[in-house]
């Protein structure tokens, strides 16, 4: 039987050595402001940095270069039990998620719909819960009434042909790794199986780049400070999401000023 | 037997029997007015989607609403809140709510007793509406202040006729998206049932939803700092979300500033 029928249980695995810590180091690139979203997967550390994805149908992560991964644990079941952050540079709050599936390559200098056709969730499958979050493969120049929006995309319960509204980039000026999202839904849903012709560019055109669309299932959050933060997800919080087989996990973080920072940590499972 | 006999069943019910989820979501961007007011992000853009107003009177029944985050029934199995975190980028307080019923298109003007019959509450129903409050959301900005009450209610425990004092408008002209409350109620009385009608005491332009909600938690955030609230082990609480639950959000600003919320919510049920 998977999973741990008591917290005693947890420690008697824990005791047992089924336990896997993660070291993580990244050098931040430096936000463009304060109160956006930043990926880290491009950035240099550990784990080292990952790759744009392919251009459609994608790409699906699976214990991906780049990523956060661990052993295959089935039948058994993986559990995050602990996080530990210290930033130096700035406070922020991070992100732990899994990537499931990018598109890459996708331009921008042009309105309308963009093919995106994101190839299927290899985890996740029902897309409950999966969001759809935009990933600047490079430095770009948009406009803060740059307009994006899911134009058609699959939801939660296969319905395809969804839609949602608009948003724009939080600056004009958005470094590598820079995210804008999640992308809004159509009223009623709640995660997203796929995007198909997908993703409209409107507004004020960018002259030139492209970006990569990205389905990700957010796990945990974590705020960062100058002092080393340690939360137990077990008995700190409530809050033990699982790490299923394949996961490829990514960080994110969310800048609370201009200056660069380097972030330091643990990420720790325990499976049974 | 539902609910959690124990931590160790909780721990067992959500690993073992896969009986537990999070749920990310993201709302906004939207400019408050002023600081110090509560804001509905009920029409924002984001996930979920931007939820629609309430029809007009009877109104509108929140079950699983599109727009609310909800999860799948669980009867005879009982779902409960475990933690609620956020952030967000200028400092500011959530509310986390069940959205149960609205009335919408009440025209302010002229200043009289405005029908609005809400319909019967989908959850917290009887003596559960203890707790349930009644709320005003703007979606035409008024013109001028003034003052608006519960001037016909049926409280908590069926008593109709109820009637709370006089609360004032918080700006000369507020937006749409404000939101006034929770609506004073006549003394010893802990809920609403139904609202039949608010009156408003001086003639202004604007429209506004009534609508019921029962609070769950409220989360206080300071500017791009994430935080979070176990209602397991750190407040123990727990809300119980019943099956068709549609939960909303709501701030109070701090500024009139742009604001976005990103935040998750875990549950489990047993």
């Amino acid at each position: 039987m998977a999973g741990f029928a008591s917290y005693q249980a947890l420690v008697t695995n824990v005791v047992g050595g089924l336990t896997d810590t993660f070291g993580i180091t990244k050098t931040l690139q430096a936000p463009q402001g304060a109160g956006a979203w930043y990926s880290s997967w491009l950035q240099t550390g550990y784990p080292a940095a990952g790759s744009n994805p392919a251009s459609t149908p994608g790409t699906s992560y699976v214990g991906a270069a780049g990523s956060i991964t661990f052993p295959d644990v089935t039948p058994q079941r993986r559990f995050l039990t602990q996080l530990a952050l210290n930033v130096v540079g700035q406070p922020m709050t991070l992100m732990v998620y899994d990537r499931l599936v990018g598109v890459g390559s996708v331009a921008i200098n042009a309105s309308g719909n963009k093919t995106v056709n994101s190839v299927a969730l290899p985890r996740y499958a029902d897309g409950t819960g999966v969001q759809v979050w935009l990933e600047a493969p490079s430095a770009l120049s948009v406009n803060t009434s740059t307009l994006f929006n899911l134009s058609s995309y699959t939801n939660e319960n296969g319905v395809a042909g969804r839609s949602g509204a608009t948003i724009a980039p939080p600056f004009a000026t958005l470094p590598t790794g820079s995210m804008i999202g999640p992308l809004p839904l159509q009223a009623g849903d709640l995660g997203v199986r796929s995007v198909e012709v997908g993703l409209n560019i409107g507004g004020v055109i960018p002259a030139a780049g492209t970006i990569n669309v990205v389905l990700i299932k957010p796990l945990a959050f974590l705020v960062g400070i100058s002092s080393p933060n340690e939360r137990d997800q077990i008995l700190m919080t409530t809050h033990f999401p699982r790490i299923y087989d394949g996961a490829s996990l990514g960080l994110a973080f969310h800048s609370f000023s201009t200056t660069a920072a380097t972030y330091m940590g643990t990420l720790s499972t325990v499976w049974g | 037997m539902p609910g959690f006999t124990s931590y160790d069943d909780l721990i067992d019910k959500i690993t073992v029997s896969g009986q537990g989820s999070t749920f990310a979501f993201s709302k906004g961007p939207y400019t408050p007015q002023g600081a110090g007011v509560w804001y509905t992000l009920w029409t924002s853009a984001g996930m979920p989607g931007a939820g629609s107003a309430p029809a007009s009177t009877p109104g509108t029944v929140y079950t699983q609403a599109a727009g609310s985050i909800y999860f799948p029934n669980r009867s005879p199995a009982q779902t409960h809140l475990l933690t609620f975190g956020a952030v967000a980028n200028t400092a500011c307080t959530l509310l986390l709510y069940d959205r149960l019923v609205g009335v919408g298109g009440i025209a302010l003007s002229p200043a009289a007793a405005k029908t609005v019959n809400t319909q019967a509450l989908p959850r917290y129903s009887g003596t559960n509406a203890a707790g349930v409050q009644a709320w005003l959301e703007v979606t035409t900005a008024t013109a001028s202040s003034g003052t608006v009450a519960l001037s016909s209610y049926t409280n908590e425990s069926g008593v109709a006729g109820r009637a709370g004092a006089a609360v004032g408008w918080p700006f000369a002209a507020s937006n749409a998206g404000t939101m006034l409350g929770p609506m004073p109620l006549q003394a010893g009385d802990t809920g609403v049932r139904s609202v039949e009608t608010v009156t408003t005491a001086t003639s202004t332009a604007g429209v506004i939803n009534v609508v019921l909600i029962r609070p769950l938690v409220y989360l206080p955030l300071t500017a791009n700092n994430w935080q979070e609230k176990d209602m397991v082990l750190q407040i123990a609480s727990m809300p119980q979300l019943y099956d068709g639950a549609s939960l909303g959000v709501a701030i109070q600003a701090s500024a009139a500033s742009s604001t976005t919320v990103w935040g998750q919510l875990g549950i489990a049920w047993a």
